[in-house]
Order: structure tokens, then sequence, then C-alpha cells
């Protein structure tokens, strides 16, 4: 087995006295496409970010390429790609501009970071809005472009988190066969959404965060085979200790006829 | 919050409404809250006062985006916009009524005051048009409820003339008072009337304007020629309130001013020429067929719009979305090769890119900082003149030999307000992109900026004036403009350095005022210093204290802008 890209050990976090995170254990090789999901809360993106460093406080070891970030300086971003869950940028850029930018942060030159920007722009169709303000751009357009700024300076590891929402599904399948492609050249991915199918589908290996700890860890044969259910989706639902749902739903249209 | 008095006047007359057949309670809802909707949005002239609420295209998307990124406040649920919007637009009235007090015929003085009105009347209007008179948002949001045309058709109806009453008397209230006075009661209703027509010729203008750039370009074209004039508006705020005093002066130019046929061609002249026909009892062709026209065109214009409405609702959605072809390449040129030719390390040179095209991009933050830049173009000459009208006028100044050149140094006074903007943003959510990627030293993203504010904002203001200055004063003051360049350049670190320190493009743009205050202040007279040490320099020791002077402004900057300044926070 390759060594690990990533390795968390016991991470623990506490927002104003709450513990968001309650001593997550994880590894990560290449060539895995990690499904990480979870119901909302439960601490996903939060992990997510302390690997970037975009969150300290934290307790807890994680190494990423070997390094204790706490120790690693900066250098180890380079090797990383990220998509945040909400779709911000600084949209009153062209997305010329802008990926020539985060080009240039992750250390590629200039030229050849617009050159990449032109020729990802022209892969995902947008060839025509390469110069308008990201501002005008569809919610999906949006999206291209923050998937191409994470994938520009081709990292090794690469977190994406509810990559594909408001793609079409062309464009789905588009990314899931990116994805697979990456992950055979030896490309780790960390792959967080609240859709089940896709997850299903894609993933290589699911973990399933609950309450700030790994409820489950494993492919998804090997979920399956443990919990006997059918789908994601339903393991999800046992995993997280969900069963309410149809209660949940018929008070909701009690709610509704009430006069 | 208490309701608009407005509405329970309507309800006062609600059987009216429902005999027209109209679903009172939906209507009033929905002019209701198109009544909020004015209260919470901030026009260009409430934005020089306070920093404007971010427009359409925040969400607030996620309320933690990152430890550093505090929620977007939120609005506030008073009136306070709106009320200081109507307040600086009578402001603004009582100031152009100065004009009407400088004389003349009636001609003179009705045309100059109704100029000067309309063309507030325009900006005020291309700048809020796209909310006001036709907002995007409704076609998704009231179309698709079950509310009928006519009810829907009478809400907006109304929602218009109660916009365009309040703005028109905000405005009008001072001059017509002060025509009253002056010129007697029929002068005054007159001028009401000629500010009810000539606002409606300018309604049916501007929505021309709107639908021709809209059918020629797209959407952020027009967002961006709103941004511009939101601009121009407050620039001509400013300069046009030193004008305004010095009005008084023009009462020479009145007594020569005659009307011609060319009067056709400016629209706030028809409308003067109805003052002369109508009161003087002209009956000339020369003042008939205009003051016509002021009455015929808008009443046109009106019904021509009225059949243009359809084409313009389908085109006024490319405001909210779609993307037009761009093709604004050449800047990015300029910008690299500056950034080459200004910054040393690789990371740097990516910064300095970046934030030039923030700097020149960003709406929000050119309504803030333009204005005042243009401003800083102007205070140089507002202050020499000053210093003229204290001595005997432009030709008492000394050009050859004196030392007035030196109020050079007021136009950079606007550096200190500008390095503590520069770390605001519309977008400030985007900078989770300073935290994920590997950036080795954080205060190349300071220096990058500033230097980028440096080339891109003050420098091309500073070398007009310099050109102008070195016109008047000959090249023998070279040297002192150099030196004055070096001060203003070392003034963006030396500013950084007194106030904390954020990330640029950062943080959302405070709803209150939150200017630096005493350190903004601190700064100023610190340039004030420099100033005067320059002007003692120059006077004690004439030709050689300036060559010294720009050796320790060197030094100066060179200490300034040194790495230490900027260690990693």
């Amino acid at each position: 087995m390759e060594e690990a890209v990533l390795s968390i050990r016991d991470l623990r976090m506490n927002y104003d006295g709450r513990y968001v995170l309650n001593g997550v254990d994880l590894e990560a090789r290449p060539k895995q496409i990690i499904g990480y999901i979870g119901p909302n809360g439960a601490g996903k993106s939060t992990t997510i970010k302390i690997m970037l460093g975009l969150v300290k406080g934290y307790t807890g070891e994680v190494r990423l390429f070997g390094q204790d970030i706490k120790e690693a300086g900066t250098e180890y971003k380079r090797r990383i790609g990220y998509v945040p869950e909400t779709a911000e940028l600084y949209d009153s850029l062209t997305a010329r501009e802008y990926l020539t930018f985060t080009g240039e942060l992750y250390g590629l030159a200039p030229e050849s970071a617009e050159r990449k920007a032109k020729a990802l722009m022209d892969g995902f169709g947008l060839s025509h809005a390469i110069d308008s303000r990201v501002a005008s751009y569809s919610k999906g357009m949006k999206q291209k472009v923050l998937l191409a700024s994470s994938l520009l300076h081709d990292p090794d590891l690469i977190f994406l988190d509810e990559p594909l929402s408001g793609l079409d599904a062309n464009s789905v399948m588009v990314i899931k066969e990116l994805l697979e492609l990456l992950a055979s050249r030896g490309k780790t991915i960390f792959y967080s959404s609240h859709i089940m199918d896709v997850v299903e589908k894609i993933s290589s290996r699911i973990v399933l965060l609950s309450g700030g700890r790994v409820a489950a860890d494993g492919s998804f044969e090997e979920l399956r085979a443990r919990g006997g259910e059918q789908s994601l989706e339903e393991l999800f639902n046992q995993l997280t200790d969900f069963h309410d749902h149809r209660i949940i739903a018929e008070r909701l249209v009690t709610a509704l006829e009430e006069r | 919050m208490g309701e608009p008095r407005i509405l329970s006047a309507l309800d006062r007359v609600q059987p009216l409404f429902r005999k027209m057949g109209i679903d009172y309670p939906i209507m009033r809802r929905i002019l209701a809250l198109k009544l909020t909707l004015d209260r919470r949005r901030t026009t260009g002239v409430a934005a020089l006062f306070r920093s404007p609420k971010s427009g359409s295209m925040d969400f607030g998307l996620g309320r933690k985006s990152g430890n550093a990124l505090k929620p977007k406040e939120m609005p506030e649920d008073t009136d306070g916009g709106l009320r200081r919007t109507l307040f600086f637009y009578g402001l603004y009235g009582a100031f152009s009524s100065l004009f009407m007090l400088a004389g003349g015929t009636y001609f003179f003085q009705a045309g100059l005051i109704l100029a000067v009105l309309l063309f507030i009347m325009m900006t005020a209007m291309l700048s809020d048009f796209s909310s006001v008179m036709l907002d995007v948002r409704d076609k998704p949001i009231l179309h698709t409820k079950p509310v009928d045309s006519r009810t829907l058709g009478m809400a907006k109806t109304l929602h218009i003339l109660i916009y365009f009453t309040q703005f028109a008397l905000a405005l009008g209230i001072v001059p017509i008072v002060v025509g009253i006075f002056k010129n007697g009661p029929v002068f005054g209703l007159l001028l009401l009337l000629s500010l009810v027509l000539g606002g409606l010729l300018v309604a049916v203008f501007t929505a021309f304007v709107y639908l021709i750039v809209l059918k020629l370009f797209d959407g952020e074209t027009l967002k961006d020629m709103i941004n511009y004039v939101q601009i121009a508006m407050t620039l001509f705020m400013l300069i046009g309130y030193q004008i305004a005093i010095r009005a008084m002066d023009m009462s020479r130019i009145s007594s020569e001013f005659r009307p011609g046929w060319w009067e056709l061609a400016v629209p706030p002249l028809w409308y003067s020429a109805g003052f002369e026909w109508l009161l003087n009892g002209r009956n000339e062709p020369l003042y008939i067929l205009p003051a016509l026209l002021g009455l015929i065109v808008p009443l046109i214009g009106a019904v021509v719009f009225y059949r243009f409405v359809p084409a313009f609702e389908r085109s006024l959605e490319k405001l909210s979305g779609g993307t037009g072809r761009g093709g604004r390449k050449s800047s990015g040129r300029l910008n690299r090769l500056l950034a080459n030719l200004l910054c040393r390390s690789k990371e740097e040179r990516a910064f300095y890119v970046f934030a030039s095209a923030m700097l020149a991009r960003e709406r929000e933050f050119k309504l803030k900082v333009y204005p005042s830049l243009g401003f800083s173009l102007a205070i140089p000459f507002i202050f020499l003149f000053s210093f003229a009208t204290a001595g005997e006028g432009l030709s008492s100044i000394n050009y050859a030999s004196g030392s007035a050149y030196l109020n050079l140094y007021s136009c950079a006074i606007m550096i200190p307000t500008l390095v503590l903007t520069l770390k605001f943003s519309g977008s400030f959510k985007g900078s989770w992109i300073y935290a994920s990627a590997p950036i080795e030293r954080l205060g190349s993203i300071y220096r990058a900026t500033l230097k980028a504010a440096f080339a891109r904002l003050f420098f091309p203001l500073f070398m007009i004036e310099a050109v102008i200055f070195t016109v008047l004063f000959g090249i023998r003051i070279m040297p002192d403009l150099i030196v004055i360049a070096a001060v203003a350049a070392a003034l963006f670190p030396l500013t950084l350095r007194i106030t904390e320190r954020e990330l640029p493009f950062s943080l959302p743009f405070p709803t209150s005022d939150q200017s630096g205050g005493m350190k903004v202040l601190g700064m100023m007279i610190l340039l004030g210093l420099f100033a005067g040490l320059h002007y003692v320099v120059v006077t004690a020791v004439p030709v050689y204290g300036v060559w010294g002077l720009m050796a320790a402004s060197f030094a100066l900057n060179a200490w300034a802008w040194r790495d230490t300044l900027f260690t990693n926070t």
C-alpha cells in the first residue's frame, strides 16, 4: 500500500463550548475517491477547513503528505485543490482574471496560468464567457469556474464540497469522469455531498461522519454488507439513527392543511 | 417600524379601489413591500454620506464561510436611507436656488435652475430606474403568484407615483418657495409645472437610454453605466457645492444672455421660454415654440413608452442574468507590465495584477472611492483659487518664482481614506482564497495592493495635475513635483502602519460610517507638515534645497516600504 496522503488522529474542534468534531480518525491514500458524508452540522466542512488551515484552534494531529500541518508552513497547500461549499469568489473579476490570479497564487507562471485557465474554460464550454464578470454567470457557470480554480495547478489532493451543485446532467457526467481519471492518475479526492446517489456511484470509499465522529468507513459494498440495507440513502438514515422522516413529513402536511 | 403613512391614507379611499375591481388587500401588501424596499435601498447620493448596502449580487450564502469572516449584517429596518436621500436632494435643491438669486431675466433664472434640477433628476433616475420603475425581480416573484394584472398594475403605478412625488417635492420645494418670494406665486406655480413635465421628459429619456443600451449591449454594461452615473453624480454633488458658493458672480453673464434658435436643443430652456411667454407676455415664436415643445414632447414620449413596455420588460431581463460577450483584455497587459516593473517576487506580482483588476472592476468599491478621487483632482485648484481670491485674482499669483504650486500636496489628502477602504469588498467572502492558497509572505499582499492603488488610482490623477501645474508654473517645479509624488507614495505604507491591518478585500463594506477618524486626520496633518517643511526648505535654500528634499523623500520611501513593516500577522 502507498503512503497516506492524509492522516488525521483524534481531531477535536470546539466552537463556543460545543464540540463540532469529537475525535475524528481518518486516513486517505492516493487513487482513492472518498465520499465524505454526514448530516448537516456533522462537521464535514469543518474537517476540510481545518486541513486547509482555514480554521485553527483544533486539538489532535493532522498530517498531509506526511507533514504535521501545524509545523508545515504554507508549502503543502500548493498540492491541494479546494472547492468551497458556498460559491464565493471575487465575482467582479472576469473568469480569466480570477483563474490566472489563483493559478499564480499556487505558483504557476502568469502565462501558463492564463493558458490553463483558457484551456479549462474551453473544456467546460465557457470560452465565450471568459472575459465577462463572474457576477454575471449562472450558478452552474460559477461552479465550473470554482472547479477550474481548484484544479488549475494540478493538485495531488482535492477537496470538493458539493462540487456538482448547479450543474446540469451532462456537466455532472463530465465531472464524474474527470474525477475518475484524476484518481487513476494517483490523485486523492475528498468528496463531500448530500446527494447520496452520486456519492454511491462515484466513491471508492465512503466515510460517514455523525456527531463529530466517524460512524462508518469503508467501500459501499462493505457498508452494505454490514448494514444489510439497499441504498446509501437508507444506510445513511440507519447510521445516523434517523427513522422519523415519515412522521415529520406527515406533521408538515398536517400543518399545511390546518385552516 | 411603523407603516408608511401613505398606506393609511389609501385605506380611506379603499372603496374607490374596490369599485375599480382591484383586490385591495393584495395591492396594499405589494405596495407596502415596494415602499419597504425603497427604504432599504441606498441611492447614489446617500452613498456619499453612508456606505452603500450591497446590491443585487449578495444573497448571503452561508453564515460562517471562514473563521475570519463575519456574517453579512442584516439590512436595518429604518427609513434612514430614503430619508437621508430625500434630505440631500432637498439640500441640493436649496443650493441650486442660489442660481435664482443671481438675477437676470426670467428666461435666464428659470433656465439655469431647471437645468440643474433636471440634471440631478436624470442622474438619480438613471441609477434608480431599474429598482423603482421596472424591477427585474417582479417577474419571478410577483408574476408567479395568483395576483390579477389589474391589481398588480395599480400597485406599480401607485408606487411610481409615490416615489416621484416624494422625489420632486424634496428637490423642488426650496426653489419653488424662493421663486414665489422673489418672482411671485405664478412663477412658483410655473416652476412646479415645469418640474413635473421636465421630470416626465427625463423619465422617458432615461427609459429609452436603458432600452438602447440593453438592446446594443448587455446587463453588465448597463450596470457599469449605472455605476459610472452614480459616481459622476456623487462627484457632481461634491464639486457642485463649491461652484454654488461662487455662483453669485454669475450676474455678469446673465445680462448678456439672449435666446436663439439653438435653445430648441436644450430642454431646460423649453420651459424657461414658457416663463417669458406667460409671465412677460412675449408672444414671439422664439418663446412660444419651445414652450409648446416642453409640453408636447414628454406627453408623446410617455405614450410611446407605454407602447414599448413589453419590449422593455423583455430586455430588462438581461439585467438579472445572461452573459455578455467579453473582449476587454487590453488592461491586463498593462497591469502585467507594471507588475513586473514594480514588484520583485512572483507572489507580489500576482497580487498586484489581482488588486489592479479589483480596483478597476468592483462596483461597490468604485462607488466608494472614485468620487473622492475625482474630488482630489479638483482640490488643488480650489485651494489655488482660494489663494487667488484672497489676493487680487488669479493674475496675482507669482507663477515665475512663487511657491503656490505646493497646493498640489492637497491632492494626496485622499490617500489615508483610500488605504483604509482597501480592506473592503462587495465580494469579501471570496477571501477564503488567501487562506487556502500557499502564500509565503502576507506582507506581499499588502505591498502589492498598496502599489496597485498608487499606480492605478493615485498616479494617473497626479500626472494630470502635474502637467497642468507645469504649464502654469514652468518646468522649474519638476524636482518639486517628484518630491510631492514621493511623499504621496510614502503615505500609503505609513497609513497602513498606523491602522489595524486587515487583508485587502476581505471585509464587507461597513453599514455605518467607519472612517478611520483620528488616524486619518493624523495622516492629513502629517501631509500638511510635509508641505510646510517643503515650503520652509525651498524658501530658505532656494536652489539646492529641493534636491535635499528629494533625497530625504526617497529615503522615507525606502524606509516606509521595507519588508519589516509588513511582518506576517
